[in-house]
Order: structure tokens, then C-alpha cells, then sequence
């Protein structure tokens, strides 16, 4: 009697075995950059949201250094199983591809498949409450009228907000000088007290300043107008597409994971942004959300973004 | 009476049973992670940082700012029991409270060190709440050429952490500063000897640099002479000060606390310089300055205080102008952000229970650290009766770990052996390790904001003495130069050299 039993239990754990739902394990969310900042927090947000939606927890892992190069490559060379997902971003994807390809230990567009966009963020074009212009036109005025004048700050060589200028002055003709810093937060103090003219900063970091009144939005180097922002007039609304710019997320996984587990991925993360509280972060954060960009649209965007940068990298190279 | 309404407001939100709780867990946890050599308050932060995000934004603050300041308790004892700073305000610590150690007088150092960190911490806070909101003001004064000027002064200072010829001195301190141009270039972009390493592409680490130049190589040296002399510390008389001795160290923590408290505003890395600009102001003032680096109290007290009120001052630029001074601030600012609050000008309007709640707990830490700690003070001073064959590999082994724990990669493990040979080196040929750390923490901000400058003027160097507060900041520079080469400060350098 008990070795059928014993028998029919192992056809059917065996079953189990074969059948086993991805994911039957917790999963591992790749950020290449430290704990604290914007990238990691929203990671937490949605991390949470997506644990909800896969049923299995969700767990953010910081692997910071080198502009995201490190944890960009740790995901790389992770297990293509489903149980490694990577945030990618615009620096790691787009800009070092573009401006230090040799950098590079990966292949963005080889080494990784896309399951979805997640968000994009336009800067905000921002000046100390003192300066002589105060909407785009006008600033592009002042700058011819006065060449070779006019600093803007950075978080650093190479990161979005500096390509944003950098996109700005081809574009529009201004010639200006970029200042790079260490992080978003210190040009601001430096901004404020009329040091640097110019910053393309991301709309929570100038949100304070320009509450206080020590800072002006001239616009966004976005497509279309923020919700945070809405009187903050777009480049493309002030005639100069070609300076439109963005840093822009998605969640990646390394090539070679089944089809079956990237299309459970992806399901799951399209609830995740269809979810009410990603949907007022994002908002909140000044970013858009991206629309369902799939694999095969994610890479083409991607493709895009490095000819983009690589253009406007031309000046960069001093 | 404003003053009075923020106190009552802060204590109110601080002495919620919750909000104590945390204090007590955040202390707690930052004396144990201070205490373990190279495990520092940012990489814990960093690992707890997802857990308090469920915690309420108040409570979450407390916490850290208790892990924060509570490993700079910490942090200095091991920089006084074993020599193995944890952190660039510790070094200045190691150098007079190592050698106290080593008299016996290990109790003594370590009570000093609690007690000065409390007087700072009490003045501090006061200070805060009085100061907060006119201090962020000082912030926008200084612009890139006045924090260029202020590290020429920190530099000039760094050499005061010695008493080796001036000439050594001075080479260590730009030793200290080309290591710390290993990795990306700010301005361009460029990689600076990194050897094609990702790993090195975000430069050295300072733990990494202090683990094998002050913790590793001191093994090395002591692990080369007979098992007798090094655990020959003098025998321990008693732990606690005396009167005197309470008397005595109550003037420099004054002057440290002054000092302190006035850098700690300074976002570009004011904080950086306390201790040890404290330090040199002690040297300086000092009756008999030659016993500096040979176990002067004064040279704990003051920097102990320096360092504990810049670095309950780097809030205000940090709760006013969402400036973060160091990577713990920065990561502040996340558990802040998670919770949807930005900080800047605005939050002390929009938040008030939330920002006076984090003072006057700051307050609450430090009485708490100092219960703490001081009965701990015979447990630690015990430590240094245990046999050194027992108690050296046992220090490896948490250095490896805190050096693995940086960035959760042995990269770092690795690289501190590299460094080990140039440790060594040092040791053997008798240099002065403290002016070369130094000179590695101010390096790059001495870099940056020169560039900085330059650029913003197009290469006028003229930019660089366009305000008052940088040509004070020169002329101070050219008074300590001039008194470091006065002929009979000389003589004493050379007298004491020859001991």
C-alpha cells in the first residue's frame, strides 16, 4: 500500500518541480547606484509594488561606482534566470556608451533584454532670481548678446543635466560654459548666490530654491510641459527641438532569460505603473511616464538616445 | 520667545517613548559599528536606510543621526585603544590618544574624549537652535574661490599634525594629495591612474588608506619588535579624570567647541577641517607644545570637541539648503525624500516637529552616548591586557571585514594589502602618516573648487583672491607660514627630532 502512495508523491512532487512558477523565489533588483539617491529611491517604490504583483519579494541591492558601470556589469553577469533585474538608466545605457565608449565592459544593447520603460525625466532650465532674462527667448538673447559669458553647473561631466546643456547651446547658438560638481545639490548653493548662471537640474532638487524664491524656471528641456511645472515653457514650445533632453529609466534583464519569464516580468510591470501610487510618484518627481515600451521599441529608443548623446558630445570633447 | 517654543516643540517630539527608543537604538548601534575598525557610519546607514523608510520620518532621522554621532564616539576609541582611525576626524585622535594609551593612561583619554564630545554636543545644539537660520546664510558667502582658499589654510594646518621637520611634513601632506586624484577627473572626465580598473574609477577609499597606513602597518612594526615591549603599556592607574584633570580639559573642548561649531556650517567640507584645525590651535596656544603627539590631553579634548560640534552643525546646512556635507548627510536626504520631504529652506516652516524634534535629540544622543560610554571605559581599557598575538589577528580580521564592507566587494580587502607596502614604508623609514591622510581628504575640494574658479573665470587667476574672505583666508596662511619657518620654532622642530 505505502509504495504507490510513496510513488504517486514523487510523480507529483517531480510535477511540482517541472511546473515551478517563476517566481518561486525572491527576486534580486539591481540599482548601480548608492542608497539614498533619486534612482535608488523610486527603486524602493516600485520594488514594493512589484513584490505585490510577482508575489514574491522584491529586494533592491545597491551596487554602486562608476557612474553605474560596476552594477550595470554585476547585473551582466548575473544568471539570465528571471531572479536578476537590473534598473537601467540613461547614463549607464545612453551617455557612457556615447561619450567613453571605451569604458565600457557590456554591450547595452546586446548584453540586456528591455521588459519595460518605467519613467523619464526633463530638467528644468533653472537661473538665480537675479538674472536678466527669464524665459527661454530671452535667455537665448543674452547669451548671443553676450558670447562666450554664461556658466552652467552640473552634477558632474557626463551626466544628463550636463548633456542638457550642452544640447542647449547646440541647439540654440549659446555659448555656454559648463561647470561640473560633484552632486546635484552642491551647484545649487552656488547657483542661488549668482556664482554659476545657469543650471539643468531635475525638478526636486530646485523645488525648495525656487519656493524660496532665490531661483527662476525659464522651461524644461522636455517634449511636453510637467505636471509640477505647468507654466514651465518647453524647448520645442520655444523653437529649439533639438535641445529637447531627458534622463530616462527602464527595468532590463540580462540576455538570454526565457521569453516566458520576461513576459511575466512585463505584465507584472505593467500593473506596477498602472498602480495609483507610482503614478503620483512619478508626478510628484517631475518625471513622465514612459509608455509600454517593449523589447523591441526599448532597444530602437535606446539605439536613438547614444546617437543623441554621441551628437551632442562633440562639444563635450574639450 | 522663539527660542523657547522650538526647544519645548523639539523635546516634546523627542521624548515620545518611540522617538527615545530610537535615539537609544541609533546610539547603540553607531558605538558598535564606531568601535569595529572600518565598519563606518555610512556603510551601516546605507544598509539600514530601506528599513527605516517604514519608519515615520521623524523616528528615521533620530535613528540615524544616533548612528551617525554615535559612531564618532565609537570611532574614537578604537583610534585610541588600537591606533586605528575609522574616520579623518579620528586621526587626530589617534595621535595623542594612542600615546596616553600606551602610559596607561587609556581611561583617562577615553573619558576625555566622551566628556569634550558632550560639552560640544550641549553647546552645539543650543547654538543650533539660536543660529540656525541666519548660519545658512554663510553658506552662500562662500563660493569656490573662498573654499579654494580655505584648504590652502587646512593644507598649511595639516603639517602642524606632526612633529617631523616641516620639509617631511609638507611632502606627506602632497603625497596624501596626489593619492587622492586616483580616479575619475572631475572636470574632464578623464581617468587619472586607474590602470583601465573599473574599481578604481571612483578613486580610494579613505578607510581603505587609513586601515593600512595607520591599523595594518602599526601590526607590521609591532608584530617585527618582541612580544614584551608592545603590550609593554604602562600599567593602568585609573579611569577616571580628576578635577585637575576635568579643569584642565575644559578650556580646549571650549575652543574646540567654538571652532567646531563655526566649520560645521560650512557644507564644502568645513566639518573636514575641525579636528584638526582644533588640534593645531591647541599646539599653538599651548605652554608646552612639544608634548603634542606624545599624549597631551588637550590634544583629545579639543579635536574630540571640534569634531563632535561640526558635526551637529553640518545639519543646518544640510536641514536649510538640503546640502549635504558627507555621504551621510547625503544619505539623509534619501530617508527625508522617501518620505516626500525636501529639505531646503522651506522645511523648517513646513516641518518644524520634524527638524527640532532631530536637534533636540541630538542633545538626548548625546547624554545617552555619554552613559553609555563611560562605563564602558573599564571594559575597553581591558582590552589592551589581552595578549597582542590574541588580540592582532582578531583586529585584521574586522578591518578586512569593514574594508569588504564599503562596497560589498573584496576589491577593497585586496587594495588595502597593496597599500600595506606603502604603510610599511612609511613606518620604516620613520615619515608621518597624519599629514598625508589629511592631505588626502582635503586634496580633491582643494582641486575642485581651483578648477572650479578658473573655469568660471576663463583661466584669470586674479578670480582667485576676488573677496574678503578669501584674501583673510590667505593672509592667515601667510601667519602660519611665517611662524612655521620663524628661525627658533626651527630649533624646537630639531630638538625634538633628534629624540
Amino acid at each position: 500500500m505505502k509504495a504507490p502512495l510513496l510513488a504517486l508523491g514523487l510523480v507529483m512532487a517531480a510535477a511540482g518541480l517541472a511546473k515551478a512558477e517563476y517566481p518561486d523565489r525572491p527576486v534580486t533588483w539591481i540599482v548601480p547606484f548608492s542608497a539614498g539617491g533619486v534612482t535608488d529611491i523610486s527603486s524602493r517604490k516600485l520594488a514594493e509594488v512589484l513584490t505585490e504583483q510577482l508575489g514574491q519579494p522584491v529586494i533592491v541591492t545597491n551596487k554602486p561606482g562608476a557612474g553605474g558601470l560596476v552594477g550595470t556589469k554585476e547585473a551582466q553577469g548575473a544568471a539570465p534566470d528571471g531572479y536578476t533585474v537590473l534598473y537601467g538608466s540613461s547614463g549607464p545605457f545612453g551617455i557612457i556608451p556615447a561619450l567613453s565608449p571605451e569604458k565600457l565592459t557590456y554591450d547595452p544593447l546586446k548584453d540586456f533584454e528591455v521588459i519595460r520603460g518605467v519613467s523619464a525625466s526633463p530638467q528644468m532650465i533653472v537661473t538665480h532670481a537675479d538674472a536678466p532674462f527669464s524665459t527661454i527667448a530671452e535667455l537665448v538673447d543674452y547669451a548671443k548678446a553676450n558670447p562666450g559669458k554664461l556658466n552652467f553647473g552640473s552634477p558632474g561631466i557626463g551626466t544628463a543635466q550636463h548633456l542638457a546643456g550642452e544640447l542647449f547651446n547646440k541647439a540654440t547658438g549659446a555659448d555656454m560654459t559648463h561647470v561640473p560638481y560633484k552632486a546635484g545639490t552642491s551647484q545649487m548653493v552656488d547657483l542661488a548666490s549668482g556664482v554659476l548662471d545657469l543650471s539643468f537640474e531635475y525638478s526636486p532638487i530646485v523645488k525648495p530654491y525656487v519656493e524660496e524664491g532665490k531661483m527662476k524656471i525659464l522651461g524644461t528641456t522636455g517634449r511636453e510641459r510637467i505636471a509640477t511645472y505647468p507654466d514651465a515653457q518647453t524647448v520645442v514650445e520655444a523653437g529649439y527641438p533639438d535641445a529637447v533632453n531627458m534622463g530616462w529609466t527602464f527595468l532590463g534583464v540580462p540576455a538570454g532569460t526565457p521569453a516566458e519569464i520576461r513576459a511575466r516580468l512585463e505584465t507584472a510591470m505593467n500593473a506596477v505603473m498602472a498602480d495609483q501610487r507610482i503614478a503620483d510618484m512619478i508626478r510628484t518627481g517631475g518625471q513622465i511616464v514612459v509608455p509600454a515600451v517593449g523589447e523591441t521599441e526599448g532597444k530602437a529608443f535606446i539605439q536613438a538616445e547614444i546617437a543623441k548623446f554621441k551628437a551632442a558630445g562633440g562639444a563635450v570633447s574639450n | 520667545m522663539e527660542l523657547l517654543d522650538h526647544a519645548i516643540l523639539g523635546l516634546t517630539t523627542a521624548l515620545t517613548f518611540q522617538n527615545l527608543i530610537y535615539a537609544f537604538v541609533g546610539c547603540l548601534l553607531g558605538t558598535l559599528i564606531g568601535i569595529l575598525p572600518g565598519l563606518g557610519p555610512l556603510a551601516t546607514i546605507s544598509m539600514l536606510l530601506p528599513l527605516t523608510y517604514s519608519l515615520g520620518p521623524t523616528a528615521a532621522l533620530i535613528m540615524l543621526a544616533g548612528i551617525y554621532y554615535g559612531a564618532q564616539y565609537g570611532g574614537s576609541t578604537t583610534a585610541i585603544i588600537v591606533n586605528l582611525p575609522g574616520e579623518s576626524s579620528a586621526v587626530v585622535t589617534a595621535l595623542d590618544g594612542y600615546q596616553m594609551a600606551r602610559q596607561g593612561k587609556a581611561g583617562l583619554a577615553l573619558a576625555t574624549a566622551a566628556i569634550s564630545s558632550f560639552i560640544a554636543g550641549t553647546f552645539a545644539t543650543v547654538f543650533i537652535m539660536l543660529a540656525a537660520r541666519p548660519l545658512a546664510n554663510l553658506a552662500f558667502s562662500f563660493g569656490p574661490a573662498e573654499y579654494f582658499a580655505m584648504m590652502v589654510v587646512g593644507l598649511l594646518l595639516a603639517t602642524v599634525l606632526s612633529n617631523a621637520r616641516l620639509l617631511e611634513s609638507v611632502a606627506m601632506v602632497l603625497v596624501g594629495v596626489l593619492l587622492s586624484t586616483v580616479g575619475t577627473d572631475l572636470t574632464s572626465g578623464d581617468e587619472r591612474f586607474t590602470f583601465g580598473i573599473t574599481k578604481l574609477f571612483d578613486g580610494l577609499d579613505f578607510i581603505v588608506l587609513a586601515m593600512a597606513v595607520f591599523g595594518f602597518a602599526e601590526i607590521v612594526r609591532n608584530l617585527g619588535e618582541d612580544e614584551d615591549t608592545v603590550t609593554g603599556t604602562a600599567k593602568i592607574t585609573r579611569l577616571m579624570p580628576t578635577r585637575a584633570e576635568l579643569k584642565q580639559m575644559l578650556a580646549p573642548a571650549t575652543r574646540g567647541t567654538m571652532l567646531g561649531s563655526i566649520l560645521g556650517v560650512l557644507p564644502g567640507g568645513g566639518a573636514a577641517l575641525a579636528s584638526f584645525a582644533s588640534y593645531a590651535l591647541e599646539k599653538r596656544v599651548s605652554r608646552n607644545p612639544e608634548q603634542f603627539g606624545k599624549g597631551h590631553m588637550a590634544g583629545v579634548a579639543g579635536p574630540e570637541a571640534a569634531n563632535n560640534a561640526a558635526a551637529q552643525t553640518s545639519f543646518i546646512p544640510l536641514l536649510t539648503l538640503g546640502m549635504p556635507s558627507n555621504g551621510v548627510m547625503a544619505l539623509m536626504i534619501g530617508a527625508m525624500m522617501i518620505h516626500d520631504i525636501t529639505p531646503g529652506p522651506r522645511v523648517m516652516t513646513s516641518d518644524p516637529a520634524l527638524v527640532w524634534g532631530l536637534i533636540a535629540s541630538m542633545w538626548i544622543g548625546n547624554l545617552i552616548l555619554v552613559v553609555l560610554n563611560l562605563p564602558l571605559v573599564g571594559l575597553w581599557v581591558r582590552l589592551l591586557a589581552v595578549p597582542y598575538r590574541l588580540l592582532y589577528p582578531a583586529i585584521m580580521l574586522l578591518c578586512c571585514i569593514g574594508a569588504y564592507s564599503l562596497k560589498n566587494d573584496s576589491f577593497e580587502v585586496m587594495l588595502c594589502a597593496v597599500m600595506l607596502l606603502g604603510g610599511y614604508a612609511i613606518v620604516l623609514l620613520r615619515l608621518p602618516p597624519a599629514p598625508m591622510l589629511m592631505g588626502f581628504v582635503l586634496g580633491p575640494m582643494l582641486e575642485e573648487n581651483l578648477r572650479r574658479v578658473l573655469l568660471i573665470s576663463r583661466g584669470d587667476f586674479a578670480a582667485l583672491v576676488g573677496s574678503p574672505i578669501s584674501i583673510g583666508f590667505y593672509l592667515l596662511a601667510a601667519v602660519a607660514l611665517l611662524t612655521m619657518a620663524l628661525p627658533n620654532l626651527r630649533r624646537k622642530r630639531e630638538v625634538l627630532d633628534e629624540d
